[in-house]
């Protein structure tokens, strides 16, 4: 029985529903912030920018916090969701702060453009944390991505070796044939770039359909021999999905943290600007 | 175990995820593997690939670097000025600007060394230091906004917007918009930058401010124009232009009567308020086209009774003998009243400023015989007349306008009366009167009167010889010893013109009895056939010049059929001189208008040349004129003044309901008089039943007509007086 005293962890859809709110009335206290800014002849956007100024700083620190993993400063979850909220509020203090959309000078169109840009990469990258782990779940085997090279090797050492067991001439032909034509380039070669970009199972399934198809020209051992052969091309294909969907977060990653890092460094550029130049 | 199933070895137990670089036989590989830097321990035995960590630290400083790269080449290829230049400048600076270059186009509005980006960090000078941008505006902005109160809120002094706040706080109601934190800028340290935002592109722009703007000082906040704005009850103020013009008895008396005179004639509001360019209406139309003809006749039949510069009082031989050369035919008893503009001309004598102060109502015919002191101040005043006179025969308009320059009249004002006035005459006038007529020389006490030539300064007269101050005793002394103007010494008496003057009695005597026995003599029933108060005008053409058949003769001047057009004249049946007005506009009586408008206030001569039958006329319509900065003609548009309300007729009447101006303008009722007419709150009369804010307000608010603060009220005012503010301030129902 449990102890009715103990902490239970809020489900997720509380949790998600908490920090909303919290980020709605986090935007709300800005804006009633520039409101009564404005109501007293100051000028509204340094309250908003100063505002999108500390956000930006604030998600960086997701960063530094993984760079330090030896402190004791709360698990990497829970900064990736501050992380997260607090970009959603930086995007709503941002459309309070931009007379436009994107602006129209080279230096702060550029900047706006950055800016929209690491707002959509972290849109994505919330989208992509919610369906890539599930998508790497569904396969077989689960390889680290910087062992991916050492299995794609071992796929293609083990599918070298078909020939071993067979002692049929006319099976051995027919593989050879079809795995010098197919497999080979297969199995050697990195995956393709369309591939990276949006993994498909027609390759899997043409070659899987050309094995089935020898097995009418195989004896017994070639057939034995072409389901291994089968059954590395499977695995192998697991192994290639493994690696686009691991390449793409980790791309998307870098991707996100380059925008983030310029736009950081813009940010200060442009309040070095704007502090200079103010009107008054 | 499946035919296509096969076991494949595991991953080698060495496995240090968190390296850099993997040996590239990790199978049989080495248990240390490669270093940090990616090197194997083991020499050029094997080469160690990259893992993930060490290719994405390479691909993110290479992305680093490469926008840092492209940005250090932007800034070489691009002009610093234009590449950080936040946007582009709102329309009306951009256009005055298109034709400098960008380093230029920054100078402009910020200090060129703050364009280097060494100055943004405090390494280039002085950067931006001590620029004021709200002075940069004013170098082209100065016409408009005075510079030193432009900061200023509404460019009004603290007390002006304190007497505003004081009036508006007793009728404020408690709002929530009371608890909100105060104004970030003090009333008189208020930028441009505070409203106007720059370089919000060419669609944004400077003038667009919002109503919480606006209320950021303003005692009483509300919420939007027809829910919460101040009441008002007198909207419009009614009489506030240059010419008094009342609607009320117009369109319910005076085209009502005229009906019954010929066609009806309706009180149509566009015959005088016509459309003109940009949807304005006019003020009201010219004279000429909208009042003559009503108004001719009467204003004629008013100016008719003209103007006298100088009447030659009469004295009785007592006093006229102490005058010394008086005129004989001015002599007998007490007659003869000082008008305005002699009193004026007079006023630059202290002591003859004094001596008519002594005479009641400035009239001889008032004088007590026994009071010495009038006597002997109608003897001096007599005395400066002669002098007056005199010196205008010798000197022409100098006297005049010194005259005048010496009891305040500005120079604007005093240079069209001397220019009208023609100095030949007055000398011919001087000859006949006084030089040329057998006259009682006496004993001239009076004669030497105190030069003219250059009369001390109205203050200064003013202050030593206050009016009926000077003892009669000290002026006969200093009379006495003055023979400037002795008969001997005069240059009058050898003028060869004088040869053709009327110098016997006996001829005049004869003359006058050939004029009194002639049927048309003017002066016969002058009570009833006075030329100057003659209504009816000769036409100029003379055909039927003379419509009462009154013939003028050479023994007596009649203006009214010889000077249709205006002009001076003299009288010698009446020994005056004197002006006849050309109708409206005529340039003498504007003149003497604004030369009263100079004096004092509580001035007597002020008050006497205002009363004027020929002045009244004109004051009848121009009584602004009297104000300190009055205009003779209407602007030529409404609402052309810089006050705190604006309003547009031309968006208001392309409105069918609106376009009829009895829809919202619905004249009160007539009055008898304008003294009892009914005043608003601001003061004016009120001519016109009060516009509630209701009426505005129906289209005036959210989803319909603009309700903003700026449709109709401007932030930045001329320098007015407080006294000006006074019927602004807004009421609270």
């Amino acid at each position: 029985m449990p102890n009715a005293l103990s902490f239970r962890k809020p489900s997720f859809r509380l949790r998600r529903t908490l920090s909303i709110v919290v980020t709605g009335s986090a935007i709300a206290v800005v804006a009633a912030a520039a409101w009564v800014a404005e109501t007293r002849l100051a000028n509204p956007a340094w309250v908003t920018g100063a505002t999108l100024m500390a956000a930006v700083l604030s998600l960086m620190l997701l960063g530094i916090r993984r760079r330090i993993p030896v402190l004791p400063l709360g698990n990497v979850s829970t900064w990736t969701q501050i992380h997260l909220y607090t970009g959603l509020f930086a995007a709503g203090v941002y459309a309070m702060h931009v007379p436009t959309l994107i602006a129209d000078g080279m230096f702060e169109g550029t900047l706006s453009v950055l800016f929209l840009l690491a707002t959509a990469s972290g849109v994505y990258g919330i989208f992509a944390s919610r369906t890539i782990p599930k998508r790497l779940n569904a396969t077989e085997a689960q390889p680290r991505f910087d062992q991916l090279a050492w299995h794609r090797e071992q796929i293609a050492t083990a599918a070298a070796d078909w020939g071993r067991s067979l002692t049929e001439p006319a099976s051995i032909a027919v593989l050879e044939d079809f795995y010098g034509a197919a497999l080979r380039p297969f199995f050697m070669g990195p995956p393709p770039r369309s591939y990276l970009i949006a993994p498909r199972g027609t390759r899997r399934q043409r070659l899987l359909a050309g094995l089935g198809e020898l097995d009418r020209y195989l004896d017994g051992d070639g057939r034995d021999a072409a389901g291994r052969l089968a059954a590395l091309v499977r695995r192998r294909d697991d192994l290639d999905y493994q690696y686009a969907m691991q390449l793409r977060l980790r791309v998307w990653v870098v991707f996100h943290a380059v925008l983030s890092v310029l736009v950081l460094l813009g940010s200060v550029l442009h309040v070095a600007l704007v502090w200079r130049f103010h009107a008054t | 175990m499946r035919r296509d199933d096969l076991p494949l070895p595991e991953p080698p137990p060495i496995d240090r995820p968190g390296d850099r670089w993997v040996c590239e036989r990790p199978a049989d590989g080495c248990p240390r593997g490669p270093d940090g830097n990616g090197r194997c321990p083991f020499g050029d035995a094997c080469r160690p690939r990259p893992r993930w960590h060490a290719n994405r630290r390479r691909w993110s400083i290479g992305l680093l670097a490469a926008c840092v790269i492209a940005t250090g080449i932007a800034m070489t290829l691009i002009d610093p000025a234009r590449l950080f230049r936040p946007g582009p400048l709102a329309t009306p600076h951009a256009q005055i600007l298109a034709g400098t270059l960008d380093d230029a186009k920054c100078a402009s509005c910020h200090e060129s060394a703050s364009l280097e980006p060494r100055a943004w960090f405090g390494l280039g000078g002085d950067a931006h230091d001590g620029v004021d941008m709200t002075d940069r505006c004013l170098d082209c902005h100065h016409e408009t906004i005075d510079r030193d109160r432009a900061r200023l809120a509404h460019q009004l002094p603290a007390a002006d917007l304190r007497q505003i706040r004081l009036a508006s706080n007793a009728l404020r109601n408690d709002s929530w918009h009371d608890r909100l934190p105060g104004r970030a800028t003090p009333a008189d340290q208020i930028e441009c930058a505070v409203c106007h935002r720059e370089h919000q592109g060419g669609g944004g722009s400077l003038l667009d401010i919002s109503d919480r703007q606006c209320q950021t000082c303003h005692a009483d906040r509300f919420g939007r124009f027809a829910n919460g704005h101040p009441w008002w009850d007198d909207w419009p103020y009614g009489q506030g232009g240059e010419i008094v013009f009342d609607h009320a008895t117009h369109s319910g008396i005076h085209f009502r009567d005229n009906a019954a005179d010929g066609p009806p004639q309706a009180f149509d509001c566009g015959q005088c308020h016509q459309r003109q360019d940009g949807g304005r209406l006019a003020r009201g139309p010219s004279y000429e086209r909208g009042c003559s003809a009503c108004h001719d006749a009467s204003l004629r039949a008013a100016s008719d009774a003209g103007l006298v510069l100088a009447s030659m009082p009469s004295l009785p031989p007592e006093t006229a003998s102490l005058v010394g050369d008086w005129p004989e035919r001015a002599t007998g008893f007490w007659d003869g009243k000082l008008t305005p503009l002699m009193q004026l001309l007079l006023a630059a004598d202290v002591e003859a400023r004094g001596a008519i102060g002594s005479i009641p109502g400035a009239d001889f015919a008032r004088i007590d015989d026994r009071d010495g002191e009038q006597v002997v101040a109608a003897g001096r005043v007599a005395a400066a007349f002669r002098q007056l006179m005199r010196s205008i025969a010798d000197e022409g308009q100098p006297a005049v306008l010194r005259r005048l320059e010496s009891v305040g009249v500005s120079q604007q004002a005093r240079q069209p009366l001397a220019r009208s006035l023609p100095p030949q005459l007055v000398a011919a006038t001087f000859d006949d009167w006084f030089a040329g007529d057998a006259s009682f020389a006496g004993d001239a006490s009076f004669a030497g009167d105190a030069s003219f030539a250059d009369p001390p300064p109205v203050e200064q007269a003013r202050s030593a010889a206050p009016v009926g101050s000077a003892s009669m005793e000290d002026s006969d002394d200093g009379l006495a010893s003055d023979e400037s103007f002795s008969e001997n010494e005069s240059p009058l008496v050898n003028d060869p013109l004088n040869e053709n003057r009327l110098t016997d009695d006996d001829e005049l005597l004869s003359r006058d009895d050939d004029l009194l026995a002639a049927d048309d003599d003017p002066l016969r029933d002058s009570q009833t056939h006075e030329p100057l108060l003659s209504v009816d005008t000769p036409s100029i053409d003379g055909d039927d010049g003379n419509p009462n058949g009154f013939m003028p003769t050479r023994d007596r001047f009649a203006p009214a059929a010889m000077l249709p057009l205006g002009g001076w004249f003299r009288d010698d049946a009446a020994m005056s001189i004197g002006y006849r007005p050309a109708g409206h506009a005529d340039r003498v009586l504007v003149a003497l208008i604004e030369i009263a408008r100079d004096l004092p206030h509580d001035d007597a001569i002020r008050a006497a040349l205002t009363s004027e039958p020929a002045v009244q006329s004109c004051l009848k319509c121009h009584r602004p004129v009297l104000a300190s900065r009055g205009k003779w003609r209407a602007e030529a548009g409404q609402q052309v003044g810089r006050g705190f309300t604006r309003f547009s007729h031309g968006p208001h009447l392309s409105i069918r309901t609106l376009a009829d101006c009895r829809h919202c303008h619905q004249v009160a009722s007539p009055r008898p008089s304008r003294e009892t007419s009914l005043t608003g709150e601001s003061g004016h009369p009120r001519e016109f039943e009060p516009l509630p804010l209701s009426a505005c307000s129906s289209c005036h608010d959210r989803g319909g007509a603009p309700d903003r603060c700026t449709t109709c009220h401007r932030y930045h005012q001329a320098i007015r007086s407080p006294m000006t503010w006074a019927g602004s301030t807004p009421v609270r129902r």
